[in-house]
């Protein structure tokens, strides 16, 4: 932890709501991105991650300052994005095979990396991560984003070592498999496209 | 074949030991099914490893500001009402209670009211006739008194009084006058 990040926590229990709006400014973005690659849309990650630092400056009392300020954020963004994907039933991708075929990674001509826009490599990645359970997708988003141990996974989302180790493996079975059934499914659609 | 075993050590995210490693080189050499499983691994992971970061909307903060001002207000509301329910609960307990205590007390009374009629007139005469009684005692005395004693004792009478007041007088006087002296 930072001094400075330290400085603004002190102020904050002393009730100084500016010093909160500068750990906003600092973390705003890696809670968004949790939030985003959870949730799948920009409406819904920017509504979780205004909901995430308000559930932190509420329970501000409760954080123990021995523990890292990011990981304890992140751990009240997962937390509220599973609910919500369990609560609502946020559909972030269709699970289509013709929406599949259209954002499939593997071309069989490939195209220059520069033409697959930005966008589209968001939403290929999106469209991954919604085969998997919300728990599932938060353990692999702390994994390859933000790079946390098993460890550090498992005290964010309230889970045993074990329990990470397995849901990582099955999350990159599935992972896999996805991949396989888009660039089959976008073999299927060229082929269908060349026929007609 | 036992694919896994070898999907196992695809799956896991520890080292491998160079037996493992060479072990799972010699049967993806053999398997294509393992092999597959390893190339869609590395393209989801080569995807994820170069997907930038995502910014959010300019005036994330000032948002956040706004929303914790709406919050903090709602919250206020909240809580106002919640006393004003508390209280207005409170009031209407107590009020039932005086109610029933009092419907308690006078339940004869409200089964039948020319009962309670009666009782009232019972209590007003006798109020009167009370008073009645004093006021007679009083003339008896104010009649009967100063015959009884000479005029002599009621100009002694009279006197003494007066001495006493004017001492009592004089004395609280004095006694004010030097307590205000003690004082600084
Ligand atoms: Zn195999």
């Amino acid at each position: 932890m930072t001094s400075r990040e330290s400085e603004w926590l002190e102020a904050v229990k002393r009730g100084d709501d500016e010093a909160f709006s500068h750990l906003v400014d600092a973390y705003q973005k890696p809670v968004y991105n949790l939030c985003y690659r959870m949730l799948g849309n920009v409406n819904s990650a920017e509504d979780a991650a205004q909901e995430t630092f308000l559930r932190a400056y509420k329970s501000i009392s409760r954080y123990d300052t021995s523990r890292s300020f990011v990981t304890w954020l992140l751990s009240i963004a997962s937390h509220y994005c599973i609910d919500q994907l369990r609560k609502k039933h946020i559909q972030s991708f269709s699970t289509d095979d013709e929406e599949y075929a259209w954002m499939a990674p593997v071309d069989p001509n490939p195209l220059p990396e520069t033409v697959i826009t930005m966008k589209e490599k968001q939403a290929q990645v999106q469209s991954l991560l919604s085969v998997l359970n919300p728990k599932d997708r938060a353990a692999v988003i702390l994994r390859y984003w933000y790079g946390y141990s098993y460890v550090e996974i498992g005290n964010a989302l309230s889970l045993t070592v074990s329990a990470v180790k397995s849901r990582l493996h099955r999350a990159k079975r599935e992972l896999a498999k996805t991949w396989e059934y888009q660039k089959t499914g976008m073999l299927a659609n060229g082929r269908v496209r060349n026929e007609s | 074949m036992n694919h896994k075993h070898f999907e196992d050590l695809l799956l896991s995210d520890k080292p491998l030991s160079p037996d493992e490693s060479y072990e799972l080189q010699d049967h993806l050499q053999k398997c294509a099914q393992c092999r597959n499983l390893k190339e869609n691994l590395e393209s989801v992971e080569t995807l994820f490893a170069t997907t930038p970061e995502l910014e959010p909307r300019l005036g994330f903060s000032n948002r956040w500001r706004e929303r914790l001002a709406i919050e903090k207000k709602t919250e206020e509301i909240f809580r106002n009402r919640w006393q004003s329910l508390i209280l207005l609960v409170l009031i209407g307990n107590g009020l039932l209670i005086a109610l029933f205590i009092l419907g308690f007390q006078f339940s004869g009374y409200f089964l039948n009211p020319s009962q309670l009629l009666l009782s009232m007139i019972a209590r007003f005469t006798s109020i009167y006739t009370a008073l009645n009684i004093i006021l007679e005692i009083i003339l008896v005395l104010f009649q009967t008194i100063p015959g009884v004693f000479p005029p002599i004792f009621w100009i002694m009478s009279l006197t003494l009084m007066m001495v006493t007041c004017f001492l009592w007088f004089v004395l609280l006087n004095r006694l004010d006058f030097s307590r205000r002296k003690v004082k600084p």
